[in-house]
């Protein structure tokens, strides 16, 4: 830096200390024009699309539930399984028994039964059943059942045939994981699904067999729990399923009006901090204005002194650059308890289980924003103070 | 022997200005200041004295000039062609110094600040040698360094006026133009200011042109008398050389 522009800052920044009311106020009203935008679009950041992230990565809101039944073939879910939007599916039985008693050393308990397998996304990453012998439970389950993974289970089952006594089937499942109690609070047993076909078999009158394990002579599927890739791809796969005649509805219905409210407050964002920032080029104009107009005996004594109609403009500039940078580092602390605030409001009164992860403030964003307004009001400064290279010296100098 | 060339000359320059007061004409038909000479601008109050300084020093533009250049030891600036206030803003932190009448600080530095406002500007501020010189001006003009260290506020008027002097002094000029140097001081501090400024400029070789009150003090100091030939609208710097030949 030369010793002109050395000096000239120097001055700039002792007029600043030496007015510092002025200079405070100054920041203190840039700073007023900053923060309503910003707080805006932490609002959206942080709650709204926070939210939507949280909501898009519960897989329970990639399920397309199957309404009613109808046959599948072994052929129609590897056909289905095959298509891009689909992520993972698991076949369920014939009036599949919600309900089934399983018995282990801490007693008996009688659980939700589901069919699942390798790779089911509602278990957090805990292994499904591989096999008809295994079972996978949740921690409320396996805490009723007094056990753990790989402990021993008996599956317990009973039928009234019509002209016979009562039969009983006690079937041994070896615990192949247990899904912890964020993942699912619920007391319920996953099955494989070839074992809850033979289960649903094995209970309908008349079927006389003899183990809990399909007959072979006909698919047992009737229904099926399915999942597509990501959230916004459930639409598109439950179209593919109505188009197959499947009865459908989408739990992601909700995603889709928060990412449309989300939309709309990137709309009303935009509207305000463009309002914000053409009320800051004002702000920033005004000033530069004021400051021009009531300081013209000190700026014909420094043009006396040396200072060139541009090393003026650059005194102003510089003080400008200064009251600016004050806002946005202000603006940038405010940050810290916008973001926490965002994020306990989020986790106090928008989600009521799940504790919210706050969206993530765009840094690169900011320090563009930030950037686009040191540029704004330095544009805005420059018009304020351009009209210096005109001044009439001798008039303000005999006016000291 | 040839006389030295001039370090200012000013020819057919021309200022106009009309205002609520009517109209005002400034001209300065022929200025040549040489080395080391001293000229005392007289004339009633009004009569376009500091206008005619604030001309010579770039604060105003002539409207007109025919010839106007400042030699410096390295070269001759000619000045004629309307120069942006930028070079004259250059100009006064290096040979052309200006006091001017009202002596005024900026505010916001404190009086040595102010006082060194040249040296910072142009990059000579640490040079020791000006350095020096600056402490050893700022002891002759009685300016203790308790003084410099004092805000505008904190000055009596006669101390701003010879921190307004100091600043004009700081670094060696060319040419010195000064309005009213002495006003507001006392006499002994009157009398020791223009015997610091005339010294300065017999060792400096320094022209210095002044508009000054007290022509005694003017006539004293060794200051050749120079006055504005006032007219109906306007004033008439003529040539000195001519004045100083008819007396």
């Amino acid at each position: 830096m030369t010793a002109r522009a050395r000096t000239i800052l120097a001055w700039a920044l002792a007029d600043l200390a030496r007015d510092r009311v002025v200079s405070v106020m100054s920041v203190a009203l840039l700073l007023l024009l900053l923060v309503p935008p910003l707080f805006l679009a932490v609002i959206r950041v942080s709650i709204i699309e926070g939210w939507a992230a949280s909501l898009q990565a519960d897989p329970r809101n990639r399920e397309v539930i199957i309404v009613g039944e109808a046959p599948l073939t072994e052929e129609d879910l590897a056909r289905i399984a095959g298509w891009p939007e689909t992520g993972f599916l698991v076949p369920e039985p014939t009036t599949f028994v919600s309900s089934t008693r399983l018995v282990g050393p801490g007693g008996p308990a009688s659980l939700d039964m589901q069919t699942s397998a390798l790779g089911d996304p509602i278990l957090g990453g805990i292994s499904g059943p591989d096999d008809p012998d295994g079972v996978t439970l949740t921690h409320a389950a396996a805490k009723a059942l007094g056990v753990a993974t790989g402990d021993m289970v008996d599956l317990t089952l009973r039928r009234d045939p019509a002209n016979g006594p009562r039969e009983f089937l006690s079937v041994a499942l070896t615990v192949t994981g247990v899904v912890p109690p964020d993942i699912w609070p619920g007391q319920i047993a996953f099955l494989s699904p070839l074992r809850a076909a033979g289960v649903t078999e094995w209970l309908a009158p008349g079927s006389g067999l003899s183990s809990a394990m399909p007959s072979g002579s006909a698919s047992p599927w009737r229904s099926m729990r399915i999942y597509a890739t990501e959230v916004r791809s459930a639409p598109a796969l439950a179209a593919r399923l109505d188009a197959e005649g499947f009865d459908t509805r989408i739990a992601s219905e909700q995603v889709s009006r928060l990412v449309t409210l989300s939309d709309g407050l990137r709309d009303l964002m935009t509207l305000t901090v463009t309002a914000g920032l053409v009320g800051l080029a004002v702000a920033v104009w005004l000033l530069q204005m004021l400051a021009v107009a009531r300081r013209q005996a000190d700026i014909a004594l420094m043009a006396v002194a040396g200072l060139g109609p541009l090393s003026l403009i650059g005194f102003f500039m510089s003080q400008a650059i200064v009251l600016v940078c004050g806002a946005l580092a202000l603006a940038a602390f405010a940050l810290w308890p916008m973001t926490h605030f965002a994020a306990d409001f989020a986790n106090r009164f928008v989600v009521l289980q799940d504790a919210m992860i706050p969206g993530r403030l765009p840094v690169i964003g900011l320090v563009g924003a930030a950037a686009l307004i040191l540029l704004l009001a330095l544009t805005a400064g420059g018009t304020a103070t351009w009209r210096l290279r005109r001044m009439d010296l001798s008039k303000h100098l005999r006016a000291d | 022997m040839t006389s030295p060339p001039p370090v200012l000359e000013a020819v057919g320059l021309r200022l106009v200005r009309s205002g609520p007061g009517g109209r005002f004409a400034l001209d300065i038909a022929a200025l040549h200041l040489g080395p080391g000479q001293l000229v005392s601008l007289q004339g009633p109050s009004g009569s376009g004295k500091s206008t005619c300084l604030e001309i010579l020093a770039g604060i105003v533009a002539p409207d007109a000039a025919q010839r106007f250049s400042i030699r410096t030891r390295h070269e001759t600036l000619e000045l004629s062609g309307k120069p942006s206030p930028e070079v004259w803003a250059r100009l006064r932190t290096g040979p052309v110094g200006f006091g001017p009448q009202t002596g005024g600080l900026l505010p916001f530095l404190n009086a040595g600040a102010n006082a060194r406002a040249a040296l910072s500007l142009s990059g000579r501020g640490r040079r020791r040698d000006l350095t020096e010189r600056f402490d050893a001006l700022a002891d002759v003009l009685g300016l203790t360094r308790d003084d410099l260290r004092k805000h505008r506020d904190a000055l009596s008027g006669g101390q701003r006026k010879r921190v307004s002097l100091l600043r004009a002094l700081a670094v060696p000029r060319t040419l010195l133009v000064l309005d009213e140097p002495t006003i507001g001081l006392d006499d002994a501090l009157a009398e020791s200011t223009m015997q610091v400024i005339v010294q300065l400029c017999a060792a400096e070789g320094t022209a210095c042109i002044a508009a000054m009150h007290d022509h005694g003090r003017a006539h004293r100091m060794g200051f050749a008398p120079l006055t504005l030939a006032t007219r109906t609208d306007g004033a008439t710097v003529d040539d000195l050389s001519a004045q100083r030949h008819a007396a």
